[in-house]
C-alpha cells in the first residue's frame, strides 16, 4: 500500500514538474517591461522623378502603446561624370564612354557628393500620435508627402563646378582636355602657342609639348572663360528612412528606400 | 481504502491544476481610451460622399449618428442614414450644400464617451470642362460641372469671344483663329448666379511643313502646308552662307549643305573649299557643324552640294566633282571624310575628266545619285556599303538631272533637268520608276534657263537650276510636288556670288498636283529657293 502511495506521489511530482516546463512566456526569459515598436513603411510612388512627390506611409504600433516619436529622414547624394563643351568644338564626356569594339562603358572622372547627410524631414511626437490612430487597422498610420527636389551640393551644375573640383580631379580633367581639345579652343587658351604645340596628323591635336603646356598652365578661370556648357551626367539619389522610437530609446527602423534618378 | 481514494483524487487534482499553467492569457488593451474620428482633409462638395476615419482607441462598442446624411445602399439606392454600430461607418452621402453634424458614442466596459464634429459641404462652383485638343476649324464640345438643386433648372450663358455665345449646357464650338482664348460661363442655379472662366489654347492646324533655303536673303524659312487656315513664310532664325543648295528634314532635325562661295570652274577665293554641312533643330536652334572641307588640302570641288539622311542615321552628300561622301549625321566637327563612291568611265559608259554628282536620295535600301554634267548623266544606284548596284537604261539616263524625287505610291520619278537633251528643254519632268515614259510636268518658257526664264546662275553645261524638290503625298497617292523657282530677273549670272535683282518678287516655291489635274502654280512668291525639304510629320 505504502509502495503504491509513494509511486503515485513520484508520478505526481513528475507530472507537476513536466507541466511547469510548458510555460512558454517564462521560457522567453525575464521581461524588463520595455518593448520596441513594430513599423512598416510603404510608398505611393517608388520611382518618383525629380520634382515628383511620393506619399511615405508609416504604420506602427507598440505593445504598451508607448512612443517617443516617429521620425522620417532623408539622405541626398549624387554621383556623376561631367559633359563639358567648349566654345570652339571641344567635347569631353567623363562618364560611360565606349571604346570601339568594346560594349563595356568606362568612365574617366566620376565625382560623388553627399548633398545632405541623414537629416530629419518630418517628426510626429507622441503627444500628436492619436491624430493618426486608425481604429480599423489598430495602429497608427502616418502619411507624409515627400517631394524629390534637385539640390546642388558642393558641385554647381554649371561652369562654376570647375572651381569646386579638387586639385586631383582638376588634374584629371586637364589630362582629358590634353587629348580632346580642338586646335581652336587651345589657341583661345594659349593664343601665342607655336606650331610645335600641335601635331600634323593622327589621333590627337596637341603634340607632347602642347599637352604638357596645357596640363601645367591651364587655370580654372581660363577654362571657365571658354566653357559653352557643362552638365552633370550620372545619378541623383535620395534615401528615405523611417524610425519609431520609444521613451526608453528603443529604435525600430524600416528598411531604407533608395529613390534614384538619372541626371 | 477510503483514505487511499482521497489521496488519489487529491493527486489527480493537483496534477490537473499544475497543467493549467499551459494556458496563455491574451495581452490586454494598452493606452488611453479615446473617442475620435476624422473627416477628409479636402473640401467636400454637394452632392458628394464623405468617408469617415474612426480614430477611437480601446473602445468596445460604437454608435454613429448622422444628421441630414443619406447612404448609398449596396443596391445603389439612396436611403436615409440610420444610426450605425459599425466600427467603420459607411460613407455619408450629402445631397445639398450645408453644415452637418456627425456624432460618435463609444463604450469601454462601464465607460462611455461622445464626440460630435461638424462638416461643411460646399456647393460645387461651376467648372468648365475643357475639351481635349482644341484645334482651329475643329468642332469641339464644351460642358460644365454645375451643382443643380433637385427639381431646379440651371441656365447657361457661354461667351467664347469673337461674338461666339451659347445658352446650351453643352455647346459645340468651332474656333477659326489659333491662340489663347478666354471662355466665360455664367450660370443660374435657381438660387444664385455664378460665373467662371478659363483660358483655352486653340492649336493651329496640324500640317506638314516645307523648309527651304533662300538664295536672296541667305536664310532658312518654313511654310506650313495648312489646308483650312492661311499660312505664311516664317524665318526660323538661321542664316546660311552662299549657295545653300541642299536641305533635308529627317526626324526632328534639319540638315543643311552649303557649297560656299564658288560653284563653277573658279580661281582665287572662289576656288577655296568653304562649304559646310550643318544640322539644326526644326525651330532653328541647336546648330551643329557636322563637318567641313579643309581649305588647305581641298578645294571648291569638294564642297557639299545636296544631301540626304538615311534610315541608319548617316548623312550622304554630293560634291561638285568627286562623287559622294558619308558620315554619321550626329557627328560634330568631324574630319572631312574621303569620297565613298563615284561613277567612272566603266559605270557611266563614257569617259570624261569630271562627273558632276548632283542630287542624292535614299530609295528603299539603295542610295540613288543623279549626275548633271555633259556626260555621266541620269541616276545611279549604290548600296549602303558604297558598292555600285546599277543604273537606268531608259530615257531618263539621257538627261542631266539636277534634282529628283521618287513617288513610290504612284510609281513615278520626278526630276529637273538643267540641260536641254533628248529633245526636251530644261524643266521638270516625270518618268516611270524604271526611268521610261517621260512626260513634261513644268517645261514652259519660264522654266527654260535665260532671259524671262529660269535663273542662269552657274555656267553652260552646269547651270545650278532647281537644286531640291520634295513630295507631299498621302497613302492614296494624292498630293503635290514642290520645287523652288528662281527667276532670272531675281538672281543670275556666272559670277561668284551671283547677281541679285531688285527683289525676289518673281521667284518662289511652285507646286504641281500629282494627278495632273492642275497646272503648276506658285505656292508663294518673294523668295528664291535653293534647298527644299518637307517635314512629313504633321505638327
Amino acid at each position: 500500500m505504502k509502495r503504491l502511495i509513494y509511486t503515485l506521489l513520484i508520478g505526481a511530482a513528475f507530472g507537476l514538474s513536466g507541466c511547469s516546463k510548458n510555460d512558454p512566456i517564462t521560457e522567453l526569459g525575464e521581461t524588463n517591461g520595455e518593448f520596441s515598436a513594430n513599423l512598416s513603411v510603404s510608398y505611393s510612388n517608388t520611382k518618383p522623378l525629380i520634382g515628383d512627390s511620393t506619399f511615405v506611409t508609416a504604420q506602427t504600433w507598440q505593445r504598451d502603446d508607448k512612443f517617443d516619436k516617429i521620425e522620417f529622414y532623408q539622405t541626398v547624394f549624387e554621383s556623376f561624370g561631367v559633359e563639358l563643351r567648349l566654345n570652339k568644338g571641344t567635347s569631353i564626356d567623363t562618364k560611360d564612354q565606349l571604346l570601339t569594339g568594346n560594349s563595356n562603358p568606362y568612365s574617366t572622372l566620376i565625382l560623388s557628393d553627399t548633398i545632405k547627410s541623414k537629416e530629419v524631414w518630418n517628426t510626429v511626437l507622441a503627444k500628436d500620435l492619436d491624430k493618426y490612430w486608425v481604429t480599423s487597422s489598430n495602429n497608427y498610420v502616418i502619411r507624409s508627402l515627400y517631394k524629390v527636389e534637385r539640390i546642388d551640393g558642393k558641385y554647381p551644375s554649371d561652369a562654376n563646378l570647375i572651381n569646386a573640383l579638387s586639385d586631383v580631379d582638376f588634374g584629371v580633367l586637364k589630362s582629358l582636355l590634353a587629348y580632346g581639345v580642338t586646335k581652336d579652343d587651345y589657341l583661345t587658351l594659349f593664343p601665342s602657342a607655336t606650331s610645335d604645340h600641335f601635331t600634323t596628323g593622327g589621333a590627337y591635336v596637341l603634340s607632347a609639348k602642347g599637352m604638357v603646356n596645357l596640363k601645367e598652365n591651364l587655370t580654372r578661370e581660363q577654362l571657365k572663360s571658354i566653357v559653352k556648357s557643362l552638365i552633370k551626367k550620372g545619378t541623383y539619389n535620395v534615401t528615405i528612412d523611417v524610425s519609431a522610437i520609444t521613451p526608453t530609446g528603443a529604435v525600430t527602423s524600416a528598411p531604407s528606400r533608395l529613390l534614384e534618378n538619372t541626371i | 481504502m477510503k483514505g487511499f481514494k482521497l489521496l488519489y483524487l487529491l493527486i489527480i487534482s493537483i496534477f490537473l491544476a499544475g497543467c493549467a499553467k499551459d494556458e496563455i492569457l491574451g495581452i490586454g488593451q494598452q493606452g488611453d481610451y479615446i473617442a475620435n474620428f476624422d473627416f477628409p482633409t479636402v473640401k467636400v462638395y454637394a452632392p458628394g460622399k464623405v468617408g469617415i476615419t474612426n480614430r477611437s482607441k480601446n473602445a468596445n462598442k460604437f454608435l454613429w449618428e448622422f444628421s441630414g446624411a443619406k447612404r448609398i445602399s449596396p443596391q445603389g439606392d439612396t436611403i436615409n442614414y440610420e444610426p450605425s454600430e459599425k466600427m467603420v461607418p459607411d460613407s455619408a452621402y450629402y445631397e445639398l450644400p450645408g453644415e452637418y453634424t456627425v456624432k460618435l458614442t463609444t463604450w469601454q466596459d462601464g465607460q462611455q464617451k461622445e464626440i460630435s464634429k461638424k462638416i461643411v459641404v460646399e456647393k460645387q462652383q461651376p467648372v468648365i470642362v475643357v475639351p481635349e485638343n482644341i484645334g482651329v476649324f475643329l468642332e469641339v464640345t464644351f460642358e460644365a460641372k454645375v451643382f443643380q438643386y433637385p427639381g431646379q433648372a440651371v441656365t447657361y450663358n457661354w461667351d467664347f469671344g469673337s461674338g461666339i455665345t451659347s445658352t446650351e449646357a453643352t455647346p459645340k464650338v468651332t474656333f477659326t483663329q489659333e491662340g489663347p482664348r478666354l471662355v466665360k460661363l455664367t450660370i443660374n442655379d435657381g438660387k444664385e448666379t455664378l460665373t467662371t472662366e478659363t483660358l483655352v489654347n486653340v492649336q493651329g492646324e496640324l500640317a506638314k511643313t516645307i523648309y527651304f533655303t533662300d538664295s536672296y536673303t541667305r536664310r532658312i524659312y518654313k511654310y506650313k502646308l495648312t489646308k483650312q487656315s492661311p499660312s505664311q513664310v516664317e524665318w526660323i532664325g538661321v542664316s546660311t552662307g552662299y549657295n545653300a543648295f541642299g536641305l533635308t528634314v529627317k526626324g526632328n532635325k534639319l540638315y543643311l549643305s552649303e557649297a560656299g562661295f564658288g560653284t563653277r570652274f573658279s580661281s582665287g577665293d572662289a576656288a577655296k573649299a568653304d562649304g559646310v554641312l550643318k544640322s539644326f533643330n526644326l525651330d532653328g536652334s541647336g546648330e551643329t557643324l557636322i563637318t567641313r572641307p579643309v581649305a588647305s588640302t581641298l578645294d571648291y570641288r569638294d564642297d557639299p552640294w545636296m544631301n540626304t539622311v538615311d534610315k541608319n542615321g548617316n548623312i550622304w552628300w554630293t560634291c561638285r566633282n568627286w562623287g559622294v561622301r558619308v558620315l554619321n549625321a550626329s557627328a560634330s566637327e568631324a574630319a572631312y571624310p574621303a569620297v565613298k563612291f563615284n561613277i567612272n568611265a566603266t559605270i557611266a559608259g563614257e569617259g570624261v575628266g569630271t562627273y558632276f554628282a548632283s542630287d542624292i536620295k535614299e530609295v528603299g535600301n539603295e542610295i540613288w545619285v543623279s549626275y548633271a554634267g555633259t556626260t555621266g548623266k541620269g541616276i545611279y544606284k549604290y548600296g549602303y556599303d558604297g558598292v555600285y548596284i546599277g543604273k537606268f537604261t531608259t530615257a531618263i539616263q539621257s538627261h542631266g538631272i539636277r534634282t529628283f524625287a521618287v513617288d513610290q505610291v504612284n510609281g513615278h520619278i520626278y526630276f529637273a533637268t538643267n540641260r536641254a537633251d533628248g529633245g526636251r528643254t530644261e524643266g521638270v519632268y516625270r518618268a516611270n520608276l524604271d526611268g521610261s515614259n517621260i512626260v513634261a510636268v513644268d517645261n514652259g518658257s519660264t522654266m527654260v534657263i535665260g532671259t524671262n526664264g529660269y535663273s542662269n546662275q552657274g555656267a553652260a553645261g552646269e547651270f545650278i537650276y532647281i537644286t531640291n524638290m520634295d513630295l507631299d503625298i498621302d497613302e492614296n497617292g494624292k498630293g503635290y510636288l514642290y520645287y523652288g523657282y528662281r527667276a532670272n530677273t531675281d538672281i543670275n549670272g556666272s559670277g561668284n556670288p551671283p547677281t541679285l535683282g531688285a527683289s525676289a518678287a518673281n521667284s518662289g516655291v511652285k507646286k504641281y498636283k500629282l494627278d495632273g489635274s492642275e497646272s503648276p502654280s506658285f505656292l508663294f512668291k518673294g523668295y528664291a529657293p535653293y534647298g527644299l525639304s518637307i517635314d512629313q510629320v504633321k505638327r
